[in-house]
């Protein structure tokens, strides 16, 4: 499915990186590992994780990551809605916007968004294990919650 | 706006009574010093009078500063709250074609040049490319700046898009204003700030309305005396001599009627605030109030609103013969209407550019270049309305939970939506046109035929478009939200998804299509029967869906439970709840356009739901964003079965009662949907979806009646056209990884070669257990014949 689209972007392939595959990478941007953000379980087994985005879906999805990263939670979400409309059947975008409601603290909505994603990431084994890590993580979170 | 304030004197008595009567009460007032004050009087009446006047009086005019400034100085206007289209997204590789974008860029009021566009809202057409300047705008997401855009399409996609040097990864125009959230007395106005009053407006109505504007102090004798003295010579009042500051007054705090009394009050205040306001502060004011046109009971005021309403642009983008139509329309409204009274409207503006050349605001040789012009007003009917009061209703219905009325109507906030204008626009003609073809067809009057659509976003649940009626441009009976109707076979992709939700069926697995008896709670007993009255015996459940057999389809839910089936029909975001009686297998349940759309778009979904959402965000009047009303999904159903039960639905489409679609649809576009009729022929639906578009269709009569027509006949044409139209992407192949596609029998539900005629494609669990088959073409003479007369 990848191969139809455009090659991915240098940018969008380190954020996903960073996002999906902490293991080995150099630590991100102040915030990145906070109590909420933190997503260091899952690993990526390739070095670079697939992506099912065109150029247009791709450059979003950077700008949303970014804006994750920066604590702008309700931005982050709002571009990468916009996203989402344009690539509905991306698990990428759907993991990434699980990401920001699990940063956000909406564990509910980060694991029901990370099924979402998984569903869709079929012989995606990256973005497959890491939509498994952020739906395992919103799960337990949602136990310790009271 | 002059011209109905000359209408009545009669009120000038009570006037008077009314002010003795307040000058009497605060006489009273003041007891304790009344009887010293009472003989001072008598000792000297006259000075004793002209003290207590000059108090009078005094206090009247501090009431009437108090009255102007606090207006003033307050928020001046109840503003509504403003809805707004979603932004056209634009990207290389969406599917838009230039035609279409250049209908996008009409709508949006963007002007056509002959060279290379600089100005925002411009564009240039030329080949396979269009060219324009976006304008600014303020997204819920943050602003954006005007930018220019090269847009090369390649067929009907965009090939590339860059910004005249390098490529643009993506990029939007602002969306369209689709209407407002007015209160019951419908004044509706987009405030312009002093410095987007485009020079020449200001000029304008200086030169046509009150010359010596700059020079007044608010009233201008010299003019009154000149008005007074043509009223006199043409018998009767034919011209005002107002000031703008006058007129502003009157607008403020007056009603129409025009006595001396008045006339006196409205002069002193005019005076009050000149003394406290500068010339540009009071003719901005003037500039946001001014009526200037009405549509149905929503009254246009200001430029900033009449700029939009008749030429779709920003006040700033207006050209000189535009603005010269707006201040002619001043005077009257109504009787300058330029779509009822283009002559006359077209004279006056003429009369406008004139004087404007004369006072030197525009070269005599523009003026006459602007004459030349034509109206040039905003095509409605070609545009499709700007207005959509039935997607308006739906707007109303979500933000009413989480704001108050008065927040709405009176606080200038501004609502984005997702409504699609070209999708919208789209439901509405095909709507209408397919109404009108069905009742030639069958030689039913005229408006017979009532229909609704309902379209929404396959994934995120948002509403592109509702069409509430045939009539889409009138406020009225919204069917599309209002109307619950039983859905009949609408419901049946929820029973077999239950019974491949229990994991003892497949749509491969056969079922009997046989009568049934059932006793009822009430001593009656159920009989129901299938379309074409006859039965099938042992069918297998693909068959059973795709020719929406009721015997087959009944014996199914039973099994299940018809418990199961109700529950399913709930999680899959049925509201209100679904009573679980065995006449809901075949749909005895009534659900509106709207309900059946966020059902299907749970199928959509691959079993995630999402409630439908007209709105995506709201921001006050500053741009403050207020409420983001983002994507919430909940994963109702295992999506290996909902990916099981969408090849039973693509089979509809294929093969059975929906394949009538096809005469639409390009052959390869894979869709899946469902027909649904209810009993004796009242309702007509039609529900599906594609990869991106959720979309319902219902056909019926607003008395109920019998139409004569079924889902295939009455609402899956519409459907289908209006797919067509609006261009949309084939289901997304099935990933559940316990799944795998077999190919089985139609007919028989054996493994067969997927060159065998009766070949269907099925996603079936990896361990289920076919027969094997192997030989094509058994006993499918009888089979085919019969499909081919199902019209159900």
């Amino acid at each position: 499915m990848a191969a139809r689209h455009r090659p991915l972007t240098p940018a969008l392939a380190l954020t996903l990186l960073l996002g999906a595959c902490a293991t080995g990478v150099p630590p991100g941007p102040a915030g990145e590992r906070d109590e909420a953000g933190r997503l260091g379980e899952s690993g990526s087994p390739a070095g670079r994780p697939e992506a099912d985005l065109g150029a247009a879906g791709s450059a979003l999805v950077t700008r949303g990551v970014n804006e994750r990263r920066a604590g702008d939670y309700a931005q982050a979400a709002a571009t990468l809605e916009r996203a989402l409309r344009i690539e509905p059947g991306s698990a990428a975008v759907w993991l990434e916007l699980a990401r920001v409601r699990l940063a956000q603290g909406d564990y509910v909505q980060a694991g029901q968004l990370a099924r979402k994603a998984g569903s869709l990431a079929t012989g995606q084994p990256a973005l497959a294990a890491a939509s498994q890590a952020v739906l395992a993580e919103a799960l337990e979170r949602q136990g310790q919650s009271p | 706006m002059r011209k109905g304030n000359r209408k009545s004197r009669a009120a000038s008595g009570k006037r008077k009574n009314k002010s003795k009567r307040k000058a009497r009460r605060s006489k009273r007032k003041h007891v304790g010093g009344w009887r010293r004050a009472a003989s001072f009087a008598r000792r000297h009446p006259f000075p004793s009078a002209l003290a207590f006047l000059a108090l009078a009086l005094a206090a009247w005019l501090a009431v009437l500063d108090w009255q102007v400034t606090s207006r003033f100085d307050g928020r001046r206007w109840d503003l509504p709250a403003h809805v707004y289209a979603r932004p056209l997204e634009l990207f290389a590789g969406r599917a838009l074609s230039a035609d279409a974008l250049d209908t996008e860029l009409a709508r949006l009021g963007y002007r056509a040049v002959a060279g290379h566009p600089r100005r925002p809202g411009t564009f240039r057409r030329y080949r396979n490319v269009i060219e324009l300047v976006t304008r600014p705008f303020a997204f819920w997401d943050g602003a954006e700046p005007a930018r220019p855009l090269v847009v090369t399409f390649d067929g009907a996609r965009i090939g590339r898009l860059t910004d005249g040097t390098q490529d643009v990864a993506i990029a939007r125009l602002e969306p369209l204003m689709i209407g407002s959230l007015f209160a019951e007395h419908g004044e509706d106005r987009l405030i312009v700030a002093p410095q987007d009053v485009p020079p020449l407006l200001s000029a304008a109505l200086v030169a046509v309305e009150d010359r010596r504007f700059y020079h007044h102090f608010g009233i201008d004798p010299l003019a009154t005396l000149r008005a007074l003295v043509a009223n006199l010579k043409a018998g009767g009042i034919a011209q005002g001599g107002s000031t703008l500051t006058q007129q502003l007054v009157k607008n403020y705090f007056l009603d129409n009627r025009q006595t001396l009394w008045r006339k006196l009050k409205e002069a002193l205040m005019a005076v009050i605030l000149e003394a406290h306001y500068d010339k540009q502060e009071i003719l901005n004011a003037y500039v946001n109030e001014v009526y200037l046109g009405q549509q149905g009971n929503r009254a246009i005021h200001g430029f900033g609103l009449a700029a939009q309403f008749w030429f779709s642009r920003p006040l700033a983008e207006l050209e000189p013969h535009q603005i010269a139509l707006l201040v002619a329309m001043v005077r009257g409204p109504g009787y300058y209407d330029p779509v009822r009274f283009s002559e006359r409207a077209r004279a006056r503006r003429d009369r406008v550019l004139a004087q404007l050349a004369e006072q030197g605001a525009l070269s005599a040789e523009a003026a006459r270049a602007e004459t030349a012009e034509p109206l040039d007003l905003w095509d409605a009917e070609r545009y499709g309305m700007a207005w959509y009061p039935a997607y308006l209703d739906i707007v109303r219905r979500q933000l009413a939970a989480d704001y108050r009325d008065r927040d709405l109507t009176r606080e200038g906030l501004r609502v984005f939506t997702a409504l699609d204008p070209m999708v919208q626009a789209a439901a509405e003609r095909e709507l209408a046109a397919g109404l009108e073809r069905l009742e030639t067809a069958r030689g039913l009057a005229g408006g017979e035929l009532a229909g609704a659509v309902v379209v929404t976003a396959a994934v995120s649940g948002e509403v592109l478009a509702v069409v509430g009626g045939r009539r889409a441009g009138f406020a009225g009976f919204n069917r599309a939200l209002d109307a619950r109707r039983p859905i009949g076979s609408l419901v049946k992709p929820a029973v077999y998804l239950a019974a491949l939700e229990s994991g003892r069926y497949t749509l491969a697995s056969t079922v009997d299509d046989r009568p049934v008896e059932l006793p009822l709670p009430n001593g009656n007993t159920w009989t129901p029967a299938n379309f074409e009255k006859r039965t099938n015996g042992s069918v297998t459940l693909v068959r059973a869906l795709a020719e929406s057999l009721n015997l087959a389809t009944v014996n199914l839910g039973l099994d299940v439970g018809v418990e199961r089936v109700a529950a399913l029909l709930e999680r899959l975001g049925a509201d209100p709840p679904v009573r679980p009686l065995p006449s809901l297998l075949l749909g005895a349940v009534g659900l509106a356009p709207v309900d059946v759309a966020e059902v299907y778009g749970t199928l959509a979904n691959g079993g995630f739901h999402t409630p439908l959402r007209a709105v995506r965000s709201v921001l006050d009047a500053q741009g403050t964003p207020l409420d983001r009303y983002g994507l919430e999904v909940a994963q109702v159903v295992d999506p290996a079965a909902v990916q099981q039960l969408e090849a039973g639905l693509v089979a509809v489409m294929r093969r059975g009662t929906g394949r009538g679609a096809a005469a639409w649809l390009p052959g390869d576009l894979a869709v899946a949907g469902k027909t649904g009729t209810s009993d004796e022929l009242r309702d007509a639906w039609f529900a599906g979806y594609s990869g991106e578009h959720v979309m319902v269709v219902w056909v019926g009569r607003d008395d109920n009646a019998p139409t004569g027509l079924t889902g295939a006949s009455g609402a899956l044409p519409i459907w289908a056209r209006i797919l067509a139209a609006i261009g949309t992407r084939p289901l997304a192949p099935a990933t559940a990884p316990e799944l795998a596609a077999r190919w089985v029998d139609y007919a028989t539900g054996a493994e067969v070669s997927e060159r065998c005629e009766a070949a269907v494609r099925l996603m079936l669990p990896r361990d289920a257990r076919l027969t094997r088959g192997g030989r094509c073409g058994l006993d499918l003479g009888g089979t085919l014949e019969w499909l081919r007369d199902t019209v159900h």
